[in-house]
C-alpha cells in the first residue's frame, strides 16, 4: 500500500515541479537551520560533561550581601579548602586553583606565553583530564614540577619526549616537566596549557593567601557518592563565618553539571545564563522550520482543489478517511525526506563558515546514533507538523460533491491560509526588527565617546620583571622620533579588574557601600592616554609626596556625593589631586563607574606607548620593539593596538545582529518563496475571471491591483501584530544595557516597509503575468 | 436486491425546502439491468448516489441485501459498499497519475488483498478487456472509450454484486458508446446486477427495465 503511496506522491512531485521545488527548497533550508541550531546547542550542552565524577563535582560558591542585593562570586578564600578538607567527611576531595593567566615558558631558544593556572594535586582526581604520561597528582606535589598538555610540549619540544625535561617559568623557577597531559577537550569550561603546582602561587602570594576576607581563587570539591549537598552547605556555611568573622557570607557547592549553562545568579539564587541563548536559539530555529513547514500546508490545501478529485475518485473506488490520510501523510514524510537530506548536505557545506563566524568548533559527526536520531526526530516532525493539516483538509472532501465538478474550497481555508503567512511574516518583521534595534545599539555604542585618545595608542604587556625597567624602556623610547610620551598602568584602559569597598570619605553614608574600581599608574598616564582633567593636576614629579594622593573620576564623585572643592579632599589617608572627566572602561553598554588611580611606580604591568598624530603605528613598531627588548632580552615582545583591544567588546552583541539578520534575512526568503506559489496558484486560478475582466476592459494595473491586494492584507496585518510584540522585547533587551538607544518608530517602519516592498515584488510576479496575459488565449483555454 | 422506500432528500433554501427526492419508492432484484432516465435536475444521479451509499438521504428506508443501510453507521456502510458495489463515471474519474495497471489495482489495494493475488486479478480483467498492451500508460494517453473501458475493468475489478454507472456514454460518441452498451449487456447476462442513469433511449433499451423520473418521483416504470 505505501508503495503506491509514494509512487503517486513521486509523480505528484515530478508533475508540479514548481511546487515541489519551493517546498522542498524551503524546507531543506529551514531544515539546515535547525539542524545547524540543533548541533549548535548539542555542542553547547556538553560542555565539561566529559567528568567521570560529575554527579559529584562541585564548585564553591560563595554569597555576601553588597548595597542590599546579595552577590554570589566563585572566588573564595586561600585557606577555605584546607579548612573544608578536615572539617567536612562528606567531601572526598578539595583543591584550590587559580584563575587562568598568561604564564612565560622557556627551554633553550623557544619562549612563549601559555594559559597556566596554579592548582593543588587533589584537582586531578577531582577532574577527569587524563594523562598521556606521568601522573599529574604527583606532579603536582612536587613544587619544582610542571603539567603541561601535549600540544604545549609539542610546541616547546617538538618531538621529543617532554617527560623529566626542565621548563624556565617566568624567567624565575626551572619547572622539570612532570606529566604531559591528552589537549583539553574543546567543550571544558576549564582551559588551561600548563598547570603549575599551586605551593608556587602559595609563595608569591603570600600577603593574602591566608587570609580570610580576600576572595581571590577557586575552590573545587568531590562529594561522597552518599553525600547531601544541603547538608554540606550547612556545614560549610558555619565553619565559614566562624573563621572569617562574616555574619551574613554563606558558602555553598555548586554542581559542576550546572555551571555551564546555569551560570548566573540573582540575588544568590541561580538565575539563568548560557542556556537563555540556547533556548533563544531553539525558539528561533523553530520558527524557522515552523515557517518552511506553513509553506507546505499552504501549497498543498491551496492545490487541493486538483486533488479533491483524486480523494473522491479513492473514497468512491472504497478508501476510507484513514487510508487517505495515510497517503497524504506519507507524501509529506517523503518530501521532508528529500528536504531533510538536502539540509543535511546544507548544513555540512554551511558548517565551517558558521564555525568561523561564531569562533566555535561545532562538528557534525556522521557516525554518531544520537545525531541520526535527533534528525530522525526532527524529520517526523517536521512531517507531521506539514503534513498533517493537509492530510485532514483533503481527506474531508465527499465523493458525491467532489465528483460533480467545482467545489468550492470554503472560506474557512483560505482564511486559515493568510492566517499562516500573517504568521510567517509576524515572525520575519520581528526579525527584522530585532536586526535594527540591535545593529543601531552597537552602532551607538561603537560611536559613544570614550573620553580618551585610543588612535596611535599602543599598550605593551609588562610581564615578570620587566617593570622595573620601566625608566630604562621610557627613555629609550621618548628618543624615538613620533613617540609622544609613555606611561604605565596596572590596568590595560579597556578593562579595570581590580576594586574595593573600604575608602573612607567625608559625609559617607552608612549605605554607601559599592565597589570602587581601582587603578595603579605611572608619571604621565593622563597625558599618554589622552584623558582629560577636569580640576586639579596629573600625578607630577614636581611634587614630590604624590604617593599619598589621588586622581578621582567624575562617576565616583557624584556616587559618593563629594562636595566642592572636590580636590582637596581626603579618601582615607589620600588626598584627592585631580578629577578626571568619565571614560569608557569595561563594559560598553553601561554608564561610567567610579573610579580611583594612585601612583605607583611598582606594581604596574602594562606600558603605553603615544605615537604622535599622523604616525603610522607600522612604521614604528620595529624600533619600539628594539628599545623594549634592549632592556628586556628574556621577553618575547609583544603588544596591542587599543583601538583593536576595544573594537573586540562589541563581538558580542555585533555576531547577535548578524546572527539575527541573516536568521531574518532566511525566514523573508522562506516565506516569500511561499507567497510566490500561492500568488501563482491563484492566478491560475483566476485565469478566466481576468480573461473576462480584461474582455470588459479592466486595465492591466487594475487586475494587477486587484491581485496584489490580497496578498498584502496579511504582511500588513503582521507588521501590525509583530511591532508591539517587538517594541516589547526590544525594549526588554535594552534596558538591561545602561547606555542605549531609544526604540524609534522608523526602525519599525523601515522593517515594515521592507516587508511589504519584498512581498508586493514576489507576488507581482505572478500578478503581472496574469494581467498582461492575452484574454482570447486564456478564456480559449477554459 | 435492493428496495428503496419512501426516500425523501431535500435542501433548505432560506425558509424553503426544495425536494430533490419526493417520497421515492423502488426495488431492484439479482439479476436485473434497470436504466434510470429523466430530464436534468430530476433526480436521476442522486438516487444513483444514494443506491452507491455516496449520498445520504433525510428520510425513508434502504435495504441492500436484506441490511437496512438507513441504520448504518459510515464504516459499516463503507464497508458493504467495498464488498459489493462498483462504480462507473461519465468522465471515467481515472487517476491521472497512475498507470491503467495501477487504476485497475487501487480498489483492490482498499480491500487489503495480497499483492500476489492482485497481481493475478489484474491480468485476468486485462486480458478479459483485451487491453494488456495498454497496462502501463497514463490515462492521458488513451482514448476516452479506452479509458471508459479501464474504469469499467476498475469497477469490476472486485467482483461486486452490483454495478452502478452515471451516463457511462455521456462522454463517448456513438460508436464507442454502442461497444459499452453491448459489455453491459454482456455482463448483465452473466449476472451482474446493473443500474445505469442515461439520457439516451438507445442506451436505456438495452437494460431489462427503465425507471422515468420527474421532480424526485417516478414518473412511470416501462419493462
Amino acid at each position: 500500500m505505501f508503495k503506491n503511496y509514494f509512487k503517486i506522491a513521486w509523480r505528484n512531485l515530478l508533475k508540479n515541479k514548481t511546487t515541489s521545488f519551493i517546498n522542498i527548497g524551503g524546507l531543506s533550508v529551514g531544515l539546515a537551520v535547525a539542524i545547524i541550531i540543533m548541533l549548535w546547542v548539542t555542542d553547547e550542552y556538553s560542555t565539561d560533561k566529559f567528568h567521570k565524577q560529575l554527579p559529584y563535582i562541585y564548585s564553591v560558591m560563595q554569597n555576601e550581601k553588597q548595597e542590599g542585593e546579595i552577590a554570589t562570586f566563585q572566588s573564595q578564600p586561600g585557606p577555605l579548602a584546607a579548612a573544608l578538607r578536615t572539617a567536612i567527611p562528606e567531601i572526598k576531595y578539595a583543591s584550590r586553583v587559580s584563575y587562568p593567566s598568561e604564564q612565560l615558558i622557556k627551554s633553550g631558544e623557544k619562549s612563549l606565553y601559555e594559559t597556566g593556572i596554579y592548582a593543588e594535586p587533589e584537582y586531578f582526581n577531582i577532574m577527569s583530564f587524563p594523562a598521556l604520561e606521568g601522573n599529574a597528582v604527583t606532579a603536582l606535589q612536587d613544587p619544582g614540577s610542571v603539567v603541561i598538555t601535549e600540544t604545549t610540549a609539542k610546541k616547546i619540544f617538538g618531538n621529543e619526549d617532554a617527560m623529566g625535561k626542565l621548563i624556565t617559568h617566568n624567567n624565575i623557577h626551572n619547572l622539570k616537566v612532570g606529566a604531559v597531559l591528552k589537549d583539553i577537550p574543546v567543550n571544558s569550561n576549564l582551559k588551561f596549557d600548563m598547570v603549575l603546582p599551586f605551593s608556587i602561587y602559595e609563595k608569591e602570594n603570600s600577603d593574602w593567601i591566608n587570609r580570610w576576607d580576600n576572595n581571590s581563587i577557586l575552590t573545587w570539591v568531590e562529594l561522597n557518592t552518599t553525600a547531601n549537598a544541603a547538608a554540606v552547605n550547612k556545614k560549610m556555611t558555619a565553619l565559614f563565618r566562624n573563621k572569617s568573622g562574616s555574619t551574613t557570607g554563606e558558602i555553598f557547592a555548586y554542581p559542576l553539571s550546572e555551571l555551564a549553562m546555569h551560570g548566573k545568579f540573582k540575588n544568590g539564587k541561580p538565575d539563568g545564563g548560557r542556556i537563555e541563548m540556547l533556548t533563544m536559539l531553539g525558539v528561533l530555529g523553530t520558527f524557522v522550520l515552523l515557517i518552511a513547514c506553513i509553506n507546505f500546508m499552504n501549497l498543498s490545501t491551496a492545490r487541493s482543489e486538483r486533488r479533491a478529485r483524486e480523494v473522491g475518485v479513492r473514497k468512491s473506488l472504497g478508501a476510507s478517511k484513514k487510508n487517505l490520510v495515510f497517503q497524504f501523510l506519507s507524501e509529506a514524510f517523503l518530501m521532508t525526506l528529500f528536504a531533510l537530506a538536502a539540509g543535511i548536505i546544507l548544513a555540512k557545506i554551511l558548517l565551517p563558515g558558521f564555525n568561523n563566524w561564531t569562533g566555535k568548533n561545532v562538528s557534525f559527526n556522521m557516525l554518531n546514533p544520537g545525531t541520526w536520531l535527533l534528525l530522525g526526530i526532527i524529520g517526523f516532525i517536521t512531517g507531521l507538523l506539514s503534513g498533517s493539516y493537509p492530510a485532514f483538509f483533503l481527506s474531508r472532501f465527499q465523493p458525491v460533491k467532489v465528483l460533480k465538478g467545482s467545489i468550492a474550497v470554503g472560506r474557512g481555508s483560505s482564511l486559515f491560509r493568510k492566517g499562516l503567512v500573517t504568521f510567517q511574516f509576524v515572525i520575519s518583521i520581528f526579525l527584522i526588527i530585532v536586526t535594527i534595534v540591535v545593529s543601531r545599539q552597537v552602532r551607538y555604542a561603537e560611536q559613544r565617546p570614550i573620553g580618551y585618545e585610543q588612535h596611535n595608542l599602543i599598550e605593551i604587556p609588562a610581564r615578570g620583571d620587566m617593570i622595573d625597567k620601566f625608566d630604562l624602556v621610557k627613555t629609550g623610547l621618548l628618543q624615538l622620533p613620533g613617540v609622544q610620551s609613555v606611561s604605565a598602568g596596572s590596568d590595560d584602559l579597556i578593562s579595570f579588574n581590580g576594586s574595593t569597598n573600604g575608602i573612607e570619605w567625608p559625609g559617607k553614608l552608612k549605605d554607601q557601600d559599592f565597589p570602587i574600581a581601582v587603578t595603579r599608574v605611572q608619571y604621565e598616564w593622563t597625558k599618554t592616554t589622552g584623558l582629560k582633567i577636569l580640576q586639579g593636576r596629573d600625578f607630577s614629579p614636581e611634587y614630590g609626596s604624590d604617593t599619598l594622593s589621588c586622581l578621582i573620576n567624575e562617576a565616583a564623585v557624584k556616587k559618593m556625593g563629594l562636595k566642592e572643592p572636590v580636590v582637596g579632599t581626603m579618601l582615607d589617608k589620600n588626598k584627592i589631586i585631580g578629577v578626571l572627566a568619565d571614560f569608557m572602561y569595561n563594559d560598553p553598554y553601561t554608564a561610567a563607574r567610579p573610579l580611583l588611580a594612585f601612583l605607583d611606580k611598582k606594581n604596574t604591568s602594562h606600558f603605553f606607548v603615544r605615537l604622535q598624530d599622523g604616525e603610522k603605528w607600522q612604521n614604528k613598531m620595529g624600533e619600539i620593539e628594539a628599545v623594549v627588548k634592549r632592556s628586556n632580552p628574556n621577553y618575547p615582545f609583544e603588544f596591542h593596538l587599543t583601538e583593536e583591544a576595544y573594537d573586540r567588546k562589541f563581538i558580542g552583541l555585533r555576531s547577535g545582529a548578524e546572527f539575527s539578520s541573516v536568521v531574518g534575512i532566511l525566514a523573508i526568503i522562506i516565506s516569500c518563496l511561499g507567497l510566490f506559489a500561492l500568488s501563482a496558484f491563484v492566478a491560475e486560478r483566476r485565469t478566466k475571471e481576468i480573461g473576462i475582466r480584461k474582455v470588459l476592459g479592466a486595465s492591466a494595473k487594475s487586475i494587477w491591483v486587484s491581485l496584489s491586494k490580497d496578498f498584502l492584507k496579511p504582511v500588513v496585518l503582521a507588521f501590525i501584530l509583530a511591532s508591539p510584540l517587538a517594541a516589547f522585547a526590544m525594549q526588554k533587551m535594552l534596558l538591561v544595557m545602561e547606555y542605549h538607544i531609544q526604540l524609534s518608530w522608523w526602525m519599525f517602519a523601515i522593517a515594515g516597509l521592507a516587508a511589504v516592498i519584498i512581498a508586493i515584488i514576489t507576488v507581482s510576479f505572478q500578478g503581472v503575468k496574469a494581467a498582461i496575459a492575452n484574454p482570447v488565449k486564456s478564456l480559449r483555454t477554459e | 436486491m435492493l428496495q428503496l422506500k419512501g426516500i425523501y432528500k431535500w435542501y433548505n433554501s432560506g425558509v424553503n425546502r426544495t425536494f430533490i427526492l419526493k417520497d421515492l419508492d423502488l426495488s431492484v432484484n439479482a439479476g436485473e439491468f434497470v436504466s434510470i432516465m429523466g430530464p436534468s435536475g430530476s433526480g436521476k444521479s442522486t438516487v444513483l448516489n444514494i443506491i452507491g451509499m455516496l449520498d445520504g438521504f433525510d428520510e425513508g428506508q434502504y435495504n441492500f441485501l436484506h441490511e437496512s443501510v438507513h441504520n448504518m453507521k459510515e464504516k459499516q456502510k463503507a464497508a458493504l459498499y467495498k464488498q459489493y458495489i462498483g462504480f462507473v463515471f461519465q468522465a471515467y474519474h481515472l487517476i491521472d497519475e497512475l498507470t491503467v495497471y495501477e487504476n485497475i489495482e487501487t480498489p483492490l489495494i482498499y480491500q487489503d488483498i495480497k499483492s500476489s493475488e492482485r497481481k493475478a486479478m489484474v491480468a485476468d480483467i486485462l486480458d478479459r478487456f483485451q487491453i494488456v498492451g495498454k497496462k502501463d500508460l497514463f490515462p492521458a494517453q488513451l482514448s476516452g472509450g479506452q479509458q471508459q473501458l479501464v474504469g469499467i475493468a476498475r469497477a469490476l475489478i472486485a467482483k461486486p454484486k452490483l454495478l452502478l454507472a452515471d451516463e457511462p456514454t455521456g462522454n463517448l460518441n456513438s460508436k464507442q458508446g454502442e461497444e459499452i452498451m453491448q459489455l453491459f449487456r454482456q455482463l448483465n447476462e452473466e449476472g451482474m446486477t446493473i443500474i445505469q442513469v442515461t439520457h439516451s433511449e438507445k442506451n436505456a433499451s438495452y437494460g431489462s427495465r427503465t425507471i422515468h423520473l420527474l421532480d424526485g418521483m417516478i414518473d412511470r416504470n416501462s419493462n
